[in-house]
């Protein structure tokens, strides 16, 4: 492996777009939340139409999901290289970090990998190979199912740890931090993460406990 | 009052770069607990030899914190568990009468192990030789206020050149980075318009060398500076992504 930083640059350009493209995602999302009363049924098919054919969002999601492949790419070979780097192994080790989840980033990255995959192919590609059109119905109902909400508790949970540490690693990786402005690059990333994965994660509880229907 | 306890060590024993080593036991009693944790093991080693044991061999020179050789990873920490403090500074009265104490060598590709808790630093050396100087022609010594410095740099450039290279970046780090080095022998030139002439090559050339000498890449953990005898702040590994961003654009 050579030229780590140039890889860490890699690294943190493609997160920090998937943490923006994460906020646009549940501006969307959060349409779920809309009474089925008031037509949430009808919006939100509209948007997802809208979604799936206008030609800015089509750069946006080309861009997404290179940025995803570039993220794991980088960060899968990183993590290889680096587990080389001790040779034998401490007895005992007790280093205090900045964080807990940067030791964990590759455990969690790869759980997140895994339910990229599960949403795309249950999503995705019904929508986009087996024509479904009415998305809102398939998603109110995968949501009936407690092990599919319990899969999406579990993956929103990885992104909130991944991103806790993620979102302010990125800037100093970047070369953005310095010792006035590290406190608050770390506060905005705590409430990123607070708000971002946690608000996703109520969309399928609130879903299934049939909140929509009241 | 009572100023001495027993304590039991749990040594890393091995003899030679080749040899596989292993743990091996000690019981020590009766130590002061005024004494430094080197001072413990000097008095475990004369134990040795008059047993016609080979003693500990453990590196260190000033004893006073300043030259960085002191080595040891202690409980599974650097220099042991006092914040900011070098081995030689750490004390007994740190520990408690009956204490289990388990030392090993810096583990890290970077810094083979030479004989027992001793290892090779001279990468550091070498990351050095690679960029970690100015040129400056010989001739009169030059007035040292005639190139004025920003306060807020010259502090800066200072806090920095506090790094005494002891390694305890390394062996702290999950990767065995070794960012936070680099990056104080960085900023501690390129701060400096002393500096200047040189700026990018010698960031470029001492991240080259940082790798050939099989350090792992930094995840900003952050363990490095909680480890660091003299508190180097990470600060230093986000200037040194910034100065190496720089290199890639400006040439000097
Ligand atoms: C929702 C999607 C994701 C977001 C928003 C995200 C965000 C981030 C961010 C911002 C960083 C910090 C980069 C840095 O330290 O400079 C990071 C690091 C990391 N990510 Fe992700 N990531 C995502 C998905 C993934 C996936 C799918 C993997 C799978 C392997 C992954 C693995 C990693 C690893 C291992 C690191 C640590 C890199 C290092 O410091 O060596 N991430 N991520
Ligand atoms: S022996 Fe010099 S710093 Fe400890």
């Amino acid at each position: 492996m050579k030229y780590y930083i140039i890889n860490k640059y890699l690294a943190a350009l493609s997160g920090l777009f998937l943490i923006l493209f994460l906020t646009g995602h549940l501006a969307g999302n959060l349409q779920l939340l809309i009474p089925e009363s008031s037509g949430a049924q009808q919006q939100f098919n509209d948007y997802a139409a809208f979604m799936s054919s206008n030609p800015v969002v089509k750069i946006l999601s080309i861009t997404t999901y290179v940025s995803i492949l570039l993220h794991v790419v980088v960060t899968v070979a990183l993590s290889i290289d680096s587990k080389r780097k001790r040779g034998v192994g401490y007895s005992v080790s007790r280093s205090p970090s900045n964080s807990i989840s940067s030791r964990y980033m590759g455990v969690l990255g790869t759980v997140i990998l895994a339910f990229i995959i599960i949403h795309l192919s249950d999503f995705w590609y019904k929508a986009k190979f087996e024509g479904e059109t009415d998305v809102y119905s398939m998603v109110v109902n995968k949501f009936q199912n407690i092990e599919y909400v319990a899969i999406y508790v579990v993956a929103m949970l990885a992104i909130f740890f991944h991103t806790l540490h993620g979102f302010s690693s990125s800037f100093q990786s970047l070369g953005l931090v310095g010792s006035k402005t590290r406190r608050y690059i770390k506060i905005c990333g705590m409430i990123y993460s607070l708000l971002i994965p946690l608000l996703f994660m109520l969309i399928p509880i609130y879903l299934f406990l049939n909140l929509h229907k009241t | 009052m009572n100023n001495s306890i027993s304590i039991t060590l749990v040594i890393w024993r091995q003899k030679s770069a080749l040899d596989k080593g292993k743990f091996k036991k000690y019981e020590l009693k009766n130590i002061d607990i005024n004494m430094s944790f080197l001072e413990m093991f000097d008095v475990l080693n004369e134990g040795l030899i008059s047993k016609g044991e080979d003693p500990v061999v453990f590196d260190h020179d000033c004893r006073e914190g300043i030259c960085g050789a002191c080595s040891m990873y202690i409980n599974g920490r650097p220099h042991g568990p006092q914040k900011g403090t070098t081995t030689c500074q750490l004390h007994m009265r740190q520990f408690k009468d009956g204490d289990k104490i388990v030392v090993e060598p810096w583990r890290a590709k970077g810094f083979p192990v030479i004989k027992d808790l001793m290892v090779d630093r001279s990468a550091f050396d070498r990351i050095i030789q690679a960029g970690g100087y100015i040129s400056v022609n010989t001739g009169n010594a030059p007035d040292g206020n005639a190139i004025p410095i920003n306060k807020a740099y010259a502090d800066e450039a200072f806090s920095a050149a506090e790094c005494i290279g002891c390694g305890a970046c390394v062996a702290a780090c999950k990767n065995a980075s070794a960012m936070l080095f680099v990056g104080a022998k960085v900023n501690q030139l390129s701060l400096l318009p002393q500096g200047g002439p040189e700026r990018a090559s010698r960031v470029q050339n001492m991240l080259t060398q940082m790798e050939k000498e099989d350090f792992g890449h930094c995840t900003n953990t952050g363990s490095c500076e909680a480890e660091c005898p003299k508190e180097i702040s990470v600060d230093n590994i986000s200037k040194l992504n910034k100065e190496y961003l720089r290199s890639l654009i400006k040439k000097s």
